[in-house]
């Protein structure tokens, strides 16, 4: 049998413990994994014991309280704490999701917080987005259209604009994308469920005067057809999009269409 | 060129909540823009930005990052919070206020204490938020003397002391300026004319519900 074995660097060490200090009964240990590139160290998983009594519902309460209370150097996004912004992505008890609106409640025994499979990682639960933000430009996603007037409105109908239900919802927060097996093997190529529900929403804007040069972009082997419906991006998706549904429709496009 | 708050331009005579941003951004946003384009050649570099200016951004920077006190961020942030809401919220009075006036000047003494555990140049947070912290509790400071300066109610500055709005006095700008947790309480004339003929202008009225 072939043996593989991680890098040195690579391997997670078992990091600091943190005792509780306040005294509470109800405890919980929440495992984080930490890594900072400045030190050459490894990353390892930090445990903090969180005192349950005092805290609020979600699990970026449990880090906004490590963070305010415990240890101030542990490092993660987020902005708006109501799910809209999308930069509390993290995976959670094993699932991808928003720290903001992912109740710790359901989440059984030990937390562990980890970042967004299959990213580098920047620090701690920061991964690394630069890669998927550049595919996202690469879609263009913005209105095209040939139309000179700039005193017009360009009018959609009711039926036209509920085409873009849900898809122009996506918050970009990338937990599809790091859920999807095909993404980590070619993250480089292939756009992944995020970008490719992107695109769909230019596609089916009927404002938009470039559908057929857009088709034409993504309909490639790998940007477009790496996908094989596993479904995981669907079942991760905060927001409860369906990005799996929205390749599909590119593909059954690709498929009638003459391009 | 200055836009958005900074720039102040005082559309409605004073700050509106709610149509003031609006206003700056649809209008005067778009006139700075067309005006950097005229001026601006694509690709001129900024002009230099004198030592003296430079040095000051990185003391700044190396003198929280390097703090090694013993009080947390996360605490002074909010104790600054509390004063805030309970002495200087919508609804205040000469007391309130003058309570917060002492009690935020506590908080800022605290940045004499400070401490940033993590020292690192990769997205530190917490040197995020403890230079956040630096600049909220200055602006503390500032919102919490003009409001006990400002003996009237306007806008959202409800003085339940003083429930009337007092044009005779207080039609002005308050101006601030903050040194360490000194600050000089000044006042500015707001517009009182249209720049044009085209419009009258609209003398203000009292906002009644
Ligand atoms: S359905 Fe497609 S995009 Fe979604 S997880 Fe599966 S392979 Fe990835
Ligand atoms: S489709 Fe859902 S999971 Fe994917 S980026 Fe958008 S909001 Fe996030
Ligand atoms: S903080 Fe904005 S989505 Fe969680």
């Amino acid at each position: 049998m072939v043996q593989i074995n991680l890098p040195e660097n690579s391997q997670v060490k078992k990091g600091k413990y943190f005792e509780d200090k306040t005294g509470s009964k109800n405890l919980r240990k929440v495992n984080v994994y930490r890594w900072d590139p400045s030190t050459g160290e490894n990353p390892r998983i930090d445990t903090y014991e969180v005192d349950m009594d005092n805290c609020p519902s979600k699990v970026l309460d449990i880090l906004n309280k490590i963070k305010n209370e415990i240890d101030p150097t542990i490092a993660y996004r987020r902005s708006c704490a109501h799910g809209v912004c999308g930069s509390c992505a993290m995976n959670m008890g094993g699932k991808n999701g928003l720290a903001c609106t992912t109740p710790h409640a359901e989440i059984d025994g030990d937390i562990d917080i980890y970042p967004l499979p299959h990213l580098k990682v920047k620090k701690d639960l920061i991964g690394d987005l630069d890669g998927l933000y550049k595919q996202y430009q690469s879609i263009e996603p913005w209105l095209k259209s040939k139309s000179e007037s700039k005193t017009q409105e360009i009018i959609q109908s009711k039926e036209d604009r509920a085409k873009l239900d849900g898809a122009y919802e996506c918050i970009m927060c990338a937990c599809c994308s790091t859920s999807c097996p095909s993404y980590w093997w070619n993250g480089d190529k292939y756009l992944g469920p995020a970008v490719l529900l992107q695109a769909y929403r230019w596609i089916v804007d009927s404002r938009d005067e470039e559908r057929q040069a857009r088709l034409k972009k993504v309909a490639d082997e790998l940007k477009l057809y790496r996908c094989h419906t596993i479904l995981n991006c669907t079942s991760a998706c905060p927001k409860g999009l369906n990005p799996a549904k929205a390749i599909a429709e590119i593909k059954k496009m690709l498929a009638t269409a003459n391009i | 060129m200055a836009i958005g708050e900074a720039a102040c331009v005082s559309v409605h005579g004073a700050n509106r909540l709610g149509s003031n941003s609006l206003i700056d951004l649809v209008v005067f946003g778009r006139a700075a823009a067309k005006r950097a384009a005229e001026l601006v050649k694509p690709g001129t570099p900024h002009e230099e930005i004198s030592e003296i200016e430079t040095q000051k951004c990185i003391d700044r920077f190396d003198k929280i990052r390097n703090a090694e006190g013993d009080t947390g961020t996360a605490e002074l942030r909010l104790a600054m919070q509390k004063t805030m809401q309970s002495k200087c919220a919508v609804f205040r009075t000469e007391k309130t206020l003058k309570e917060g006036v002492d009690e935020i000047r506590k908080t800022y003494d605290g940045l004499n204490s400070l401490s940033v555990k993590d020292k690192s140049l990769i997205f530190n947070t917490d040197l995020v938020e403890t230079l956040e912290f630096d600049n909220l509790i200055r602006q503390a400071v500032v919102t919490v003397d003009s409001a006990y300066n400002r003996k009237e109610s306007r806008g959202a500055h409800a003085r339940e002391d003083y429930p009337k709005r007092d044009d005779q006095k207080f039609m002005q700008h308050t101006l601030a300026w903050c040194d360490g947790k000194e600050t000089k309480i000044s006042y500015r004339e707001v517009h009182k004319s249209t720049l044009t003929n085209d419009v009258q202008y609209f003398p203000p009225q009292e906002r009644v519900y």
